[in-house]
C-alpha cells in the first residue's frame, strides 16, 4: 500500500500555458507557478526602471551645484524611485515568490483561489502601468513616495501625477489584499493533510503571518489614498488644514500602513533566509519555535510603533516616549531571529553557494539597518537626523540589505526549481561582490553625510566640506551596483538559453517543493510524500535518523 | 508634598487591605495544594490587587489622575485575572458550571460571548471611570463632561473594580482554563488575544489622541496644581492614560501570545493525544519512492 496521499483530480481544467499554446494564455493563465513567474518578471522590469531612476539621482548628486536634470524632473524621479521600488519591485517580487512556492511547499496543487490570484497580479500590473502613464499625462507625481499633504493637494501640485499615484497605488493595494487573502486561505485549507500548522516551512509560516499584516495594513493605505483623491477631485478637505482638515491625519493613515509595510517587506525575506541558511549549513534551523513565534511578535508589535515616523510633527513628549519604548521593543524579536540564524550556521557544514553569500550579506547589512533603526527610536536623535541622509541610508539598509538581499538569495536558491537550470556561480559571484561592495559604499557613506548635516530630498547642494567627496564615492558605489545588476541580468539571460539539466533536488534541501521535478509540472503533486516532521525530504533520505515526529 | 514623601507616608498605605489580602493568601496556602509557581502567581495577583486598591497609587485617583485609573484597569482587567487563573488548581473547577465549557471543541458562541464581556469591561469600565473622574474634578475627560455631584460619583469604586476583575476572569478563561485540555486551540488563542489587542489599541488611540482635542486651557500649568504630588497637565495625563492602554496593553497580549505559541511548538503531539485515532502507525518509507509526477506536459 502506498504511503503517499493521492491528489484528487480537478473538476474543470483551468487555463495555463502548460495546458496549451497561445499568447492569450499569458493573460488568462491562473496557474500559480506561471503567475509567480510573471510577478517576478514584473518586479525585474520595474527594477530596471527604478534602478535607472536611482542612477539619475546619484548622477545628479555626485557633484555640488549640479544641474544634470531640472528640479522639477528630480522631484518626479525621486518620488517614482521610492514608489516603484517599494510597490512595484519588492512587493511583487515577494508576493511572486510566495505565489510560486507556497502551494509547492505545503503539498498543494494550486492556490485556493486561482482566479483571484490572476486578478491580484493584473491589478498590481495595472497599478504600475497607471503610475507610469502619468509621465504621458502631464508629469509624474512629485510629492515624495509618502505623498504628504498639503504638498500633494491640488493647491500645491496641480498636475495629474499625484492623481495617477493615488489611483495606481489603490490598484496595487487591491492586488496585494487579494494575494494576502489567497495566501491565508491556501495555507489554512490546501496544505497536505499530514502537515499541521506548526510544521509549516518557515518561509510559508512567515508569508502566512505576513498575509495578515497585509490584510490589516493595505486597507489603511487605500483609505488614505481615497480620501486624498476625494480632496483633489471633489474638493473635499480631509487633509487641508486651511479649511478644517488635518495634514497629520494623512501621516497617521500613511504610517499606520507604512511601518507594518516595512515588516511586510522584511518578513518574507526572513522566511527565505530561514530556508537558505539551514540548507547550506546542513543543519536544521536553530530554535524553530523562536524564529516562528518572534514573527508573530513582530507582526503584532508593528502596529504599535508607527508614530515613531512622526516624532517631529509635534506629538507630545508623553506620546513620543511610549512610541520610543515600543519601537525599541520590536528590535528584540528581530534580534532574536538574527541570533537563531547565526546559531544555525554555528558548527554547521557551510556550503558557500550564491544564495548563502547573499544570506550572510543579509545578516550583516540588515543588522546594520536594524541598529540605525534603533537609533531612530531615540527621540532626540530622530529629531536631529530624520530629515538627513542618515535616514536615506537606514531605509536602504533595511530594504536593500534586508529585503532585496533576501530576494536575491531566494532567486538564486529557487531558480533551479523554477526554471530547471542553475544560475552561473561565477557570474553570481561577480553580481554578489559588485552589488554588495557598491551597496555598502553608496549607503554607508550616507550615514556620515546625514550626520554632518546633508538634508534628504534635496535637488542639489553647496560645496561644503566633505559633502562633495562623500557624494562622489556614494555615486561610484551606485555604479558598482548598476554593473552588478547588469551581470545578474546577463546571468539570467544566458542561463535561460541553456537546456534544462537540474534534478528535482539539486541542493539536497528538505522541504516539499524539492520533491517535484524542476520545473514542476502543471499538476504539482500526483502524490504527496509522507510528512511527519518539518523536514520531510530529510526523513525520506535518512530513514535511520529521521527528525522528531510531529504528527 | 513631593512624590517621594507621598509614597513614604504610611497613611497612604492601607492596612486593612494588606491584612485582608494577607489572610486570603494564607487561606490559599492552607486550603489548596498547588505548585510553587502557582503560589508565586497567586501572590503576584494579590500584590497587584493591593497596588490597585490599597497602595498610594490607588489614592492618586483622588487627585484626578486619569492615567492612574488606566493603570488600575490594566492591572485588574488584564494582568490579575491571568495570574489568578494560572494559580488555581483544575480540581477547583470540576464541579462548577464554568468547567463544563470545553473551548478546545470550539463552541464559538461562548468564545465570542466571553470575548465581548472582556471588551465591554475594557471600554465600559474606562468610560464609567472617566465620567466619575470628570464629575469629581470638573474637567473634561476624553470628551466626557459630567456635572459635579452627579449620581455617578456615588457608585463605589470598589464595585467597578470588582466587576472589571470578574469580566477579566471571564475573558481570560478560554485561554487559561485551569484544565489545559479544555483551553482554546493555540492559533485560535492568538487570534482571540490579537483581537483584544486591537480593542485595547483602539481605546488607547481614542484616549491618547482625544487629548489633543481637549481645551487648550486644560494644558496650562494651572491645572497641574490640582494634581500634586504628580504634577501633570490634563492633556499629558490623558495622553499617558491612552498610551498605557495602547502600548503596555498590547505588549501584554503579545507576550501572552508568544507564550502560547512557544508552548504549541514545543508540544507538537497535543492534537494526536486529543484524537488518538489520528495517530499514524506507518513508518518512514525507504528512499525508493519516485517523487512527484515525472511526466512533463
Amino acid at each position: 500500500m502506498s504511503l503517499y496521499i493521492k491528489m484528487p483530480e480537478e473538476n474543470e481544467p483551468l487555463p495555463s500555458l502548460k495546458r496549451a499554446r497561445g499568447k492569450l494564455l499569458w493573460i488568462s493563465s491562473v496557474d500559480h507557478k506561471q503567475l509567480g513567474i510573471m510577478y517576478l518578471w514584473l518586479a525585474l522590469f520595474f527594477f530596471i526602471i527604478g534602478g535607472l531612476q536611482a542612477m539619475i539621482i546619484r548622477a545628479q548628486l555626485s557633484w555640488p551645484e549640479n544641474h544634470l536634470v531640472s528640479p522639477e524632473m528630480y522631484s518626479q524621479i525621486f518620488t517614482m524611485h521610492g514608489t516603484t521600488m517599494i510597490f512595484l519591485v519588492l512587493m511583487p517580487a515577494l508576493i511572486g515568490l510566495g505565489t510560486y512556492l507556497i502551494p509547492l511547499m505545503i503539498g498543494a496543487n494550486d492556490m485556493a483561489f486561482p482566479r483571484l490570484n490572476a486578478f491580484s497580479f493584473w491589478m498590481t500590473c495595472m497599478g504600475g502601468v497607471l503610475l507610469y502613464f502619468s509621465f504621458l499625462a502631464g508629469g509624474g507625481p512629485k510629492a515624495g513616495w509618502f505623498n504628504y499633504p498639503p504638498l500633494s493637494e491640488m493647491n500645491y501640485t496641480s498636475t495629474a501625477g499625484v492623481d495617477y499615484y493615488l489611483v495606481g497605488l489603490i490598484l496595487t493595494g487591491i492586488g496585494s489584499i487579494g494575494a494576502a487573502l489567497n495566501f491565508v486561505t491556501t495555507v489554512l485549507c490546501m496544505r497536505s493533510p499530514e502537515m499541521k500548522l506548526n510544521m509549516l516551512p518557515l518561509f510559508v509560516w512567515m508569508m502566512f503571518v505576513n498575509a495578515f499584516l497585509m490584510l490589516a495594513a493595505f486597507p489603511l493605505l487605500n483609505s488614505g489614498l481615497f480620501l486624498n483623491l476625494l480632496d483633489r477631485q471633489f474638493d473635499a478637505h480631509f487633509f487641508i488644514p486651511s479649511s478644517g482638515g488635518s495634514a497629520l491625519l494623512w501621516q497617521h493613515f500613511f504610517w499606520a500602513f507604512g511601518h507594518p509595510e516595512v515588516y511586510i517587506l522584511a518578513l518574507p525575506a526572513f522566511g527565505i533566509i530561514s530556508e537558505v541558511i539551514p540548507v547550506f549549513s546542513r543543519r536544521p534551523i536553530f530554535g524553530y519555535k523562536f524564529v516562528a513565534a518572534s514573527t508573530v511578535a513582530i507582526a503584532l508589535l508593528s502596529y504599535s510603533v508607527w508614530a515613531h515616523h512622526m516624532f517631529t510633527v509635534g506629538l507630545s513628549n508623553a506620546v513620543n516616549s511610549f512610541f520610543a519604548i515600543s519601537s525599541m521593543l520590536i528590535g528584540i524579536p528581530t534580534g532574536l531571529k538574527v541570533i537563531n540564524w547565526i546559531g544555525t550556521m554555528y558548527k554547521g557544514s557551510i556550503r558557500l553557494t550564491i544564495p548563502m553569500f547573499f544570506a550572510i550579506a543579509f545578516l550583516i547589512d540588515f543588522t546594520l539597518g536594524g541598529l540605525s533603526g534603533i537609533s531612530f527610536a531615540i527621540v532626540p536623535i530622530d529629531w536631529q537626523l530624520t530629515d538627513t541622509y542618515y535616514l536615506v541610508a537606514h531605509i536602504h539598509y533595511v530594504f536593500l540589505g534586508g529585503s532585496l538581499f533576501g530576494i536575491f538569495a531566494g532567486i538564486y536558491y529557487w531558480f533551479p526549481k523554477i526554471s530547471g537550470r542553475k544560475l552561473s556561480k561565477r557570474l553570481g559571484k561577480w553580481h554578489f561582490w559588485l552589488f554588495v561592495i557598491g551597496f555598502n559604499l553608496t549607503f554607508f557613506l550616507q550615514h556620515i553625510l546625514g550626520m554632518i548635516g546633508m538634508p534628504r530630498r534635496i535637488y542639489t547642494y553647496p560645496d561644503l566640506p566633505y559633502w562633495k567627496v562623500l557624494n562622489l564615492f556614494s555615486s561610484i558605489g551606485a555604479f558598482f551596483m548598476f554593473t552588478g545588476m547588469a551581470v545578474f541580468f546577463w546571468n539570467i539571460y544566458t542561463t535561460l538559453k541553456k537546456p534544462r539539466t537540474v534534478t528535482s533536488n539539486p541542493w539536497n534541501a528538505w522541504t516539499l517543493e524539492w520533491a517535484v521535478p524542476s520545473p514542476p509540472n502543471l499538476k504539482n503533486f500526483v502524490e504527496i510524500p509522507p510528512v511527519h516532521s518539518r523536514r520531510p525530504l530529510w526523513d525520506l533520505d535518512h530513514p535511520d535518523k529521521p527528525d522528531k515526529r510531529l504528527n | 508634598m513631593n512624590v517621594l514623601n507621598y509614597f513614604l507616608d504610611a497613611s497612604h498605605w492601607s492596612l486593612p487591605w494588606l491584612i485582608g489580602l494577607g489572610l486570603v493568601f494564607i487561606g490559599y496556602l492552607l486550603l489548596l495544594r498547588t505548585a510553587i509557581l502557582q503560589k508565586v502567581s497567586f501572590f503576584s495577583a494579590l500584590l497587584f490587587i493591593y497596588i490597585t486598591i490599597g497602595s498610594p497609587v490607588s489614592q492618586l485617583n483622588n487627585f484626578g489622575l486619569h492615567s492612574v485609573i488606566m493603570l488600575q484597569q490594566f492591572f485588574i482587567l488584564m494582568l490579575v485575572p491571568v495570574l489568578i487563573l494560572k494559580s488555581l488548581p483544575s480540581e477547583l473547577f470540576k464541579e462548577t458550571r464554568l468547567a463544563s465549557f470545553n473551548f478546545s471543541k470550539n463552541p464559538s458562541y461562548a468564545i465570542v460571548a466571553f470575548w465581548i464581556i472582556g471588551a465591554i469591561a475594557m471600554w465600559g469600565g474606562h468610560l464609567l471611570s472617566a465620567a466619575i473622574l470628570s464629575s469629581k474634578t470638573g474637567v473634561a475627560i476624553c470628551g466626557i463632561v459630567v456635572s459635579k455631584g452627579s449620581w455617578i460619583t456615588h457608585i463605589p469604586g470598589i464595585l467597578i473594580m470588582g466587576l472589571v476583575l470578574w469580566a477579566g476572569l471571564i475573558f481570560s478563561f478560554p485561554i487559561f482554563h485551569p484544565d489545559s485540555s479544555k483551553r482554546l486551540a493555540p492559533v485560535a488563542s492568538v487570534i482571540y488575544l490579537f483581537t483584544a489587542c486591537l480593542s485595547c489599541s483602539l481605546l488607547g488611540l481614542y484616549v491618547a489622541f482625544s487629548a489633543s482635542a481637549a481645551s487648550a486651557a486644560e494644558a496650562v500649568p494651572f491645572f497641574t496644581t490640582l494634581r500634586n504630588p504628580i504634577p501633570l497637565s490634563v492633556r499629558t495625563d490623558q495622553e499617558i492614560a491612552g498610551m498605557i492602554m495602547w502600548v503596555p496593553g498590547c505588549i501584554f497580549y503579545v507576550v501572552l501570545s508568544m507564550g502560547i505559541l512557544l508552548r504549541w511548538y514545543n508540544d507538537p503531539i497535543t492534537e494526536t493525544e486529543k484524537n488518538p485515532e489520528t495517530i499514524k502507525t506507518s513508518t518512514i518509507p525507504k528512499k525508493t519512492i519516485q517523487y512527484g509526477n515525472t511526466e512533463q506536459i
